[in-house]
């Protein structure tokens, strides 16, 4: 009789103890759920380089690259393209510390640096630049590349 | 503290007693298509030397984070006042599930506090806008006296299309509870900070609410803005995705 009533009292304990671990679980979901509408990453690094805001859209024969570089000495634009990735880099006109921010008081900002990974059939070697000087933003635009009807079927 | 509300999973507080002048104004600056009410809603508040009274917060809509500004924790939306004006400002986004409770809360608080008009200034996103110099502004709004305000000024009317996010809630709501809700909406970059559009609708404000703005030090200071407001507008950029701000761009059902 003792030995069935102590298995009840550990069935119930069993029970609060898995309805506990659920309940846990389920807040663990909608935390997760809540934050991952907010984008958590820096766009600022220590060794003084920052990211830009990118935006890439996909036309049916190219891929339109624009970014913003405010404050960025455009004549310092250096865009590279290999494999499937384009490697931005532009210095900034002048240096930039913010030094009222504790996370990053000692950093000196000064270029602005970003790798864009396109699909593979961007055909990077033949990417052109559109510089928009009044706005401190480019637009590059990347062809894909030629695919005859034979390896399209 | 002066005055608590609670608001369906919401706060909003007043640290001090506040006397608005007639006419009234509360003037929105939560993150939206370029920033444009962040960047003018600041500005306004630098420019007037407005002073902090209040704010809102909320553990169920807002993520976990206290905002540090001169030393002191603030909480993610704050309130400032100066003569006939009241100032929102948010920190952060506003996610999809705060949207509703916080519209609401936005306009049953004017209500209120007796305000004769929200301000609401919102990015219209253009895709050709590198071509675009100055941008132009548009307005609508829910009241008579509204209507009247910005016919005066000469501004074009917003004729049609779709508004999506917190300004879409808040207009109707305004609209429904009979609050004069005035919404500028200027050309802006979609994906970027859009400090030029910002300066428009100040310029608008300025003659709109009779005060002097110096818009000259945020021209100036509009690249380094831009830079420093890249990581509001990624996470904005974000949130106005879920909310499907695409339609933003398609025509609406006209001509029946």
């Amino acid at each position: 009789m003792f030995e069935s009533r102590r298995r009840r009292r550990k069935d119930i304990l069993e029970i609060i103890k898995e309805f506990e671990e659920a309940l846990e679980r389920e807040f663990e979901e909608i935390f997760d759920r809540f934050l991952s509408h907010y984008e958590t990453k820096s766009m600022w690094c220590s060794d003084g380089t920052l990211e830009p805001l990118v935006e890439v859209k996909e036309e049916e024969d190219k891929y339109l690259i624009t970014v913003d570089l405010p404050l960025a000495n455009l004549k310092t634009l250096s865009i590279t393209g290999k494999y499937n990735v384009v490697e931005i880099r532009c210095q900034l006109k002048k240096d930039v510390r913010l030094d009222r921010w504790v996370i990053q008081r000692q950093t000196t900002f000064r270029e602005y640096r970003k790798a864009v990974e396109l699909p593979e059939d961007a055909d990077v070697s033949k990417f052109q630049v559109r510089k928009y000087e009044n706005f401190s933003i480019i637009e590059i635009v990347v062809p894909k590349k030629f695919r005859s009807l034979h390896e399209l079927r | 503290m002066y005055y608590v509300e609670e608001y369906d999973g919401l706060t909003v507080f007043e640290a001090k007693e506040i006397k608005l002048k007639s006419p009234s104004y509360l003037m929105l600056g939560l993150p939206d298509t370029g920033l444009v009410a962040s960047i003018s809603a600041s500005y306004m508040v630098d420019a007037l030397g407005m002073e902090e009274i209040g704010g809102i917060d909320s553990y169920r809509y807002f993520p976990p984070i206290t905002v540090i500004h001169n030393g002191e924790p603030k909480p993610p939306l704050r309130i400032f006042h100066k003569d006939n004006m009241l100032v929102m400002i948010s920190e952060i986004p506003i996610s999809p599930a705060a949207i509703h409770p916080i519209a609401f809360l936005i306009v049953d608080y004017a209500r209120k506090k007796g305000i004769d008009h929200i301000v609401s200034p919102v990015g219209i996103g253009v895709p050709n806008r590198m071509n675009i110099e100055k941008p132009t502004v548009y307005w609508t709004s829910t009241s008579k006296e509204g209507e009247e305000i910005m016919e005066k000024l000469g501004v074009k009317k917003f004729q049609e299309g779709f508004i999506v996010g917190p300004y879409a809630i808040i207009l109707k709501e305004a609209k429904r509870k009979r609050v004069s809700n005035i919404v500028l909406f200027a050309e802006a970059f979609i994906e970027f900070p859009d400090p030029a559009a910002a300066v428009e609708v100040l310029s608008i404000l300025s003659k709109m609410l009779n005060v002097q703005i110096d818009l000259k030090p945020l021209v100036e200071k509009a690249e380094e803005i831009r830079l420093k407001t890249r990581e509001l507008m990624l996470s904005t950029k974000k949130v106005l995705d879920r909310l499907k701000k695409g339609y933003e761009r398609q025509l609406p059902l006209m001509y029946v």
